[in-house]
């Protein structure tokens, strides 16, 4: 997952609402529908090998206690680090946007700060302090904080969107503040709030590298280790069938959850921000807690092994240079084929409407609720089964780069095509240009910055992408996300240094940059 | 409306959207070199009309012809790009990423194209601001941008579509005359689509009053104004006094009928299509400007007055409690409470007796 919140809640406003009876070109449909049928192989695979096993072994499998102890501890974890970052969330959210601090953008970025560690990255930060940390409870503790700002950044524009009009009239009405506040503005941030919150619970459901580092035996660690030994992957496809069957459960509750608020005339008045005066000392406590334990802990902890002499010593150069090179390769063709399989769905999306639209962008956000760790999985069936030429090749990795992030490059790009509003199409065509021309000569250059941001969004996730990456890796082939996991598994801090400060500066550094600009563009739009 | 010289033909036109028809049996003919109004209220199709004659919406049934080329009809629909028509947006919809210049001279080909774009920009106003981004203009400059692009290839047909609705009061009656003029100037023949009575009768040389999706009355402003073609179209082009009469069969004065109504017996003309005979019950339509206060007439008593400088609408209740109103110049104007006599200035239009219209009633427009 990146720094980019795909916006959950739909804030996307067409200015252009005329219904266009002119249906899409059936060209348009084909190329969208192929996209996105590439984004379910993984899934339709799974479930075809799964059944292959036969529905005895599948029952006998899912009612062994290791299989439910696994499933169990996936669930506990997830709940856990949900409850923990809505409440952390929400109440840092209050504070962004409710208290008069001085530097406002500054606690805004460094709230932000942590969706740019991978949490894999945090887990081997605090390793480095407290090698003997492991279990549940410091799991629960540095996915919370690695995840509270997917609650905290969608609820404090949520705030700042909410009227304070009627938090006014509720209090004129006898409501307190707390009242007030809960019976006016909260049905307006609860939206965001629960997308938040979905997007914490996949991202904890799926996470492989920070359990494995920390010794906590979820569904995601389970499928690793059975298809690790390699006579049982029949478990590991059942293992990752549960896994899918809960995700897809958290995103349906979600759907069920969510609630519409409707945009009742929004006021223009906003709430006034308190004066904290001496009170500001604890506010600015409770809103360094997730950026310190979060980024500077983990970021002290590398640093300090980076530097240390022995480190620096024993860095092996070529080998350390080759997995950037291969990091770096496999971003850019992850990023390009995710971008090209976007492309149709985007523009499809983006300017026409109806049933068969709305199925084909749903399938292709497909990527955004599988595990890395079950696409990778599943894509290492399907090559052996299908095309076994191409197992373990850089083909079959670069495939499942693409279906996992497709869904950040449709996003952006259906974003950009949009906000191309469509009378300026009506007004090229009424000039003498080609439909084609049209596209090339208004809609490209328009919409060119969001692909280029779409594209960017999806080599940054790419680069720190690690369990389907360990799957599909073409033997003696390493990329920085690998080699800092197996090295820190192995208890080899000081070797993993480099390893994760060059992940650092190649993903998390241009991913913090990225938000920083796209924050200014939104603020300044 | 039967030109001879109908440049473009609209016949039996009908646009739906699923199961509604937003278009129904339109039958549309524009004069070339005429500025034709397409007037209605928000959400009465004249929108989609416009872009179903761009082909920016296909037809289902009858056909759009410009010239001798039909453009649209249910079994095909020429390409915008292909129509030859000019287009200016609401909004202006310049292209953010081209300057003026590139704005104005979008459609151009290479041959001739700075010549023509600088003409363009010294013809409405903006000579000098070529190479200006779009986000530099005021909102009146950005429109007549759109403008000139859109005249820029010598469109046989341009289409209006609500072009001064986004900008303030002031600037849009000084900018649509001179949009009006410049038109006309260049021979154009335009459709101008709008919501607003008074750009539709200031501007237009013919009017179409559309409803529901289709359209109501064809006609010059007078026409519009003055014969309006039912009861609705007076209303919505603009105030209206309306009583219950009864139909005398003698005509009067210059070849009109006579009703009797709660003015007196008074002139009146049928609407077109109407016969009423004597003794029929039938609605009378006036303007408020044709009462006028007279020394011979129906005793009224002044009630309120809506006063606006030039002129002032007065409310008067007559003697059997009939209320109605009367636009006074502001010099005459009567004191509230004053008892006056008022007469009527020309005659009235009888329209058919609506059911449900009782006594005498002031039309709030649609």
């Amino acid at each position: 997952m990146s720094v980019s919140l795909q916006p959950a809640v739909s804030t996307g406003h067409r200015r252009d609402s005329r219904p266009r009876p002119f249906g899409a070109p059936a060209w348009l449909l084909v190329l969208a529908a192929l996209a996105a049928s590439a984004a379910t192989i993984p899934l339709v695979y799974l479930v075809v090998r799964s059944l292959d096993a036969g529905l005895t072994e599948l029952a006998a499998t899912l009612l062994r206690p290791r299989v439910l102890q696994l499933t169990l501890n996936s669930i506990v974890l997830a709940a856990a680090v949900t409850a923990t970052t809505l409440l952390l969330g929400i109440v840092s959210a209050w504070v962004l946007t409710r208290v008069r601090m001085p530097a406002t953008r500054f606690w805004l970025l460094i709230c932000a700060l942590p969706l740019a560690v991978p949490s894999y990255l945090a887990a081997y930060g605090w390793l480095v302090w407290f090698p003997t940390l492991n279990g549940f409870w410091p799991s629960w503790f540095v996915l919370s904080m690695v995840c509270t700002p997917y609650v905290t950044l969608p609820v404090a524009a949520a705030l700042r969107g909410a009227s304070g009009d009627l938090e006014a009239v509720a209090r004129t009405l006898g409501r307190g503040p707390f009242g007030a506040f809960r019976a006016a503005t909260w049905p307006q941030v609860r939206p965001a709030a629960i997308a938040g919150a979905l997007l914490v619970c996949l991202y904890s459901l799926s996470d492989f590298g920070l359990v494995s580092m920390l010794r906590f035996q979820t569904l995601t660690w389970g499928i690793n280790s059975a298809y690790g030994s390699s006579f049982n992957r029949n478990q590991a496809a059942l293992l990752a069938l549960v896994l899918v069957v809960l995700a897809v459960a958290v995103v349906v509750g979600e759907r069920h959850n969510r609630g519409r608020v409707g945009n009742a005339s929004p006021g223009r008045s906003r709430v006034p921000l308190r004066r904290p005066g001496l009170k500001l000392l604890p506010f600015a406590l409770l809103l360094l807690i997730t950026p310190v334990s979060g980024v500077l802990v983990p970021m002290g902890g590398l640093l300090s092994r980076l530097l240390d002499a022995a480190t620096i010593r024993s860095i092996d150069m070529p080998r350390l240079l080759e997995s950037i090179g291969s990091t770096l390769a496999l971003a850019l063709g992850g990023a390009l084929l995710a971008v090209l399989l976007a492309l149709p769905i985007a523009a499809l999306a983006a300017r026409y409407r109806g049933r068969l639209v709305a199925a084909i962008e749903a399938v292709g956000f497909l990527g955004h609720a599988l595990p890395g760790i079950v696409v990778g999985l599943s894509l290492v069936f399907f090559a052996l089964a299908v095309v076994p030429a191409l197992y373990q090749s850089v083909v079959v990795l670069v495939f499942a780069y693409a279906v996992l992030f497709m869904p950040k490059a449709i996003g952006t790009m259906r974003g950009g095509i949009e906000a191309v509003p469509g009378s300026l199409v009506d007004v090229s065509r009424m000039l003498g240009l080609s439909p084609l021309k049209t596209w090339w000569k208004v809609t490209r250059p328009l919409a060119l910055p969001a692909v280029g941001i779409g594209a960017l969004l999806v080599a940054i996730s790419i680069m720190k992408e690690l369990p389907a990456t360990l799957l599909l890796r073409p033997t003696g082939v390493s990329t920085l996300a690998t080699e800092l996991w197996s090295r820190t598994t192995a208890l080899e801090f000081g070797a993993a240094a480099p390893y994760a400060a060059a992940l650092v500066l190649l993903a998390a550094v241009p991913a913090v940059i990225l938000s920083g600009i796209r924050g200014l563009a939104k603020e300044s739009a | 409306m039967k030109t001879a010289n109908s440049w473009v033909t609209i016949d039996d036109l009908r646009v739906s959207y699923g199961p509604v028809n937003i278009l129904d049996s339109i039958r549309l003919q524009v004069p070339r070199g005429s500025l034709v109004a397409v007037l209605g209220p928000s959400g009465c199709g004249k929108t989609t009309l416009l872009r179903a004659i761009a082909g920016l919406l296909p037809v289902h049934s009858g056909s759009i012809t410009v010239g001798d080329r039909v453009l649209s009809s249910a079994s095909s629909t020429v390409a915008p790009e292909k129509r030859g028509m000019g287009w200016v947006p609401q909004d202006a919809s310049l292209f953010p990423h081209l300057s003026v210049g590139g704005n104005i001279g979008f459609g151009l080909g290479r041959a001739g194209k700075s010549a023509r774009v600088a003409e363009l920009a010294a013809i409405v106003g903006l000579a000098g601001f070529e190479d200006r981004a779009p986000s530099q203009l005021s909102g009146g400059q950005a429109q007549r941008v759109a403008l000139a692009r859109a005249l820029a290839a010598r469109p046989d047909l341009m289409l209006l579509d609500e072009p001064f609705a986004a900008l303030d009061p002031l600037l849009r009656s000084a900018l649509r005359t001179e949009v009006a003029e410049l038109l006309r100037d260049q021979e154009n023949t335009t459709l101008l689509v709008t919501h607003d009575q008074e750009e539709a009768l200031s501007l237009a040389d013919y009017v179409a009053v559309m409803r529901g999706g289709r359209i109501e009355q064809f006609g010059t402003p007078a026409d519009v104004y003055e014969r309006p073609a039912n009861l609705w179209v007076a209303g919505f082009v603009g105030d209206t006094v309306e009583l219950n009469g009864t139909w005398i069969a003698e005509a009067g004065g210059r070849g009109h009928s006579l009703v009797d109504c709660e003015l007196g017996r008074i002139r009146v003309d049928p609407a077109e299509g109407f016969a009423p005979e004597a003794g029929d019950s039938v609605r009378v339509m006036l303007r408020p400007e044709w009462l006028r206060l007279a020394d011979h007439g129906t005793d009224a008593r002044v009630g309120a007055i809506a006063y606006a400088g030039h002129d002032a609408l007065v409310g008067l209740e007559l003697a059997s409690g009939a209320l109605l109103r009367a636009r006074i110049a502001a010099p005459d104007l009567p004191r509230r409470g004053a008892e006056v006599t008022i007469a009527v200035r020309r005659p009235a239009i009888a329209f058919p007796q609506t059911s449900g219209d009782n006594g005498v009633g002031i039309n709030p427009g649609c």
